[in-house]
């Protein structure tokens, strides 16, 4: 084996033009990643090459779960398989009439030829990383590509919405949370039905453009509004902690609260977004409108 | 050339593949809440180990595809862990022959420096990207990288010893 490093003489780059050339190299990177396509297909095939990886990384936890289970007390299993049954005889009852409810309002609409928003058919994943970011704005599930899941689905809980996909692999997904400084979305008060945009960024999520002649009050819930072609109608998104009107300006100050915590939640649905119009450009997924029929 | 080169020179590549490998699979598990602001990056504890120890196979392009790769794995903006590890990884290549002669008590402290220079990267680079500081908390990981440092030593000579005793 020969002994390059112990010699005094050095062959081959020098230490410190490696380190100019590969930081200039990961700077460009940094430039390019998410706006470049040949970056992201390169990402592609690497994170499909390390899938096994994040897999097997993920059992650890899988067997730490399994195995606290295990040693849970009957009587504990018990009472929480009687919480369920009653929770989801509860749920289907009510689900009934929503659907009794989702019928009368489609003939309704169809009355007056609107455009019908029914439930898709969702697709369950399991996030398998919450990835060494402590800002935690990315999350990876373990479906991909091959469970047909496209960049842009929204992705919810059973608290509410978590977020948006914002990369897909052929085996995993990556999810960008609200909390992510790109993601806009479409909501409106639950209770007044106003309209407004939710903003991500900073960690976060902020109603910036709410106007102060319209009325809001702390523990409103904001779900999504439809108004686009990504989130479904009605998924609770936030609710509100406290408002205060400023003078100056004629939008409140709002404080936010997630209603998802994704740092705890382990399982996830993915809601497919509804097909655009022809003529309208799937340029912008973010709070792209749907036009409504002639 | 001293008793602990050849030590050294005799472990086979393979098992600095495999190091790094369970390195990164201890990086991706996903743990929750705030125990992960504890934990260091095991990965650039190993490439320092080996930077330390074996330089003519872990250099500074090591450390950029293994940042590449925990980038990806993590879903982190390309390039942020790959410019933090080869800064990080610079300092200690570049001071290489003097760490070597130290007692674990002051590698560890260059381990820290070191680590903390790599944090303080990877939080500008975040700082640039999502315009949000994340606190205090994430400068534990440094800490603790340092405090495992002895621990790491010991257990990788105590494998390597153990290979190089089967041969």
């Amino acid at each position: 084996m020969s002994d390059q490093s112990l010699s005094f003489t050095q062959r081959g780059i020098r230490p410190v033009n490696k380190l100019i050339c590969l930081s200039i190299l990961s700077i460009i990177l940094l430039m390019l990643d998410s706006r470049y396509s040949a970056v992201q297909t390169a990402r592609r095939y690497v994170a499909t090459a390390l899938f096994p990886l994040q897999w097997l990384a993920n059992q650890p936890l899988e067997w730490y779960e399994y195995s606290s289970a295990m040693f849970q007390s009957q009587n504990y299993l018990l009472k929480e398989n009687q919480r369920l049954m009653q929770e989801n005889t509860r749920l289907k009852l009510q689900a009934q009439q929503a659907e009794l409810r989702g019928k009368e309002l489609s003939d309704l609409k169809s009355l007056m030829s609107l455009q019908n928003h029914g439930l898709q058919i969702t697709t369950a994943a399991e996030i398998i990383s919450n990835g060494k970011e402590p800002s935690g704005s990315r999350l990876i599930i373990n479906k991909g590509a091959n469970h047909n899941i496209r960049a842009g689905d929204a992705v919810v809980d059973d608290t509410g919405l978590i977020g948006q996909i914002n990369q897909v692999h052929p085996l995993s997904a990556e999810i960008s949370l609200l909390t992510d400084s790109t993601s806009t979305i479409p909501v409106m008060v639950a209770r007044t039905g106003i309209r407004s945009l939710l903003y991500g960024g900073s960690g976060n999520i902020s109603l910036r453009y709410f106007p102060t002649d319209a009325d809001l009050q702390p523990n409103d819930i904001l779900v999504t509004s439809g108004l686009d072609s990504i989130f479904p109608a009605g998924i609770p998104v936030a609710r509100v902690i406290q408002t205060s009107r400023n003078a100056g300006t004629p939008f409140y100050r709002v404080q936010l609260e997630p209603l998802s915590d994704s740092r705890s939640s382990k399982y996830v649905l993915i809601l497919p977004q509804t097909e655009l119009p022809n003529f309208q450009a799937a340029s912008t997924p973010m709070a792209a409108s749907v036009p409504t029929q002639p | 050339m001293n008793e602990s080169e050849t030590f050294y020179h005799k472990i086979p590549k393979k098992l600095i593949y495999i190091s790094f490998i369970l390195a990164i699979l201890v990086d991706f598990i996903p743990l929750s809440g705030s125990l992960f602001y504890w934990l260091p990056e095991f990965t650039a504890l190993i490439l320092m180990y080996w930077a330390i120890n074996r330089p003519q196979n872990v250099g500074i392009g090591t450390a950029f595809i293994l940042g590449l790769l925990i980038d990806i794995g993590i879903a982190a903006p390309l390039g942020e862990h790959a410019l933090a590890y080869i800064f990080s990884l610079y300092s200690v290549i570049h001071n290489r022959r003097q760490i070597v002669l130290y007692n674990y008590g002051i590698q560890a402290i260059v381990v820290f420096a070191a680590l903390m220079c790599s944090e303080i990267i990877l939080t500008l680079i975040r700082l640039r990207f999502t315009h949000h500081f994340n606190g205090w908390t994430t400068f534990l990981a440094p800490f603790v990288g340092a405090l495992l440092w002895p621990l790491l030593n010991k257990i990788m000579v105590s494998i390597l010893n153990f290979y190089y005793l089967r041969r």
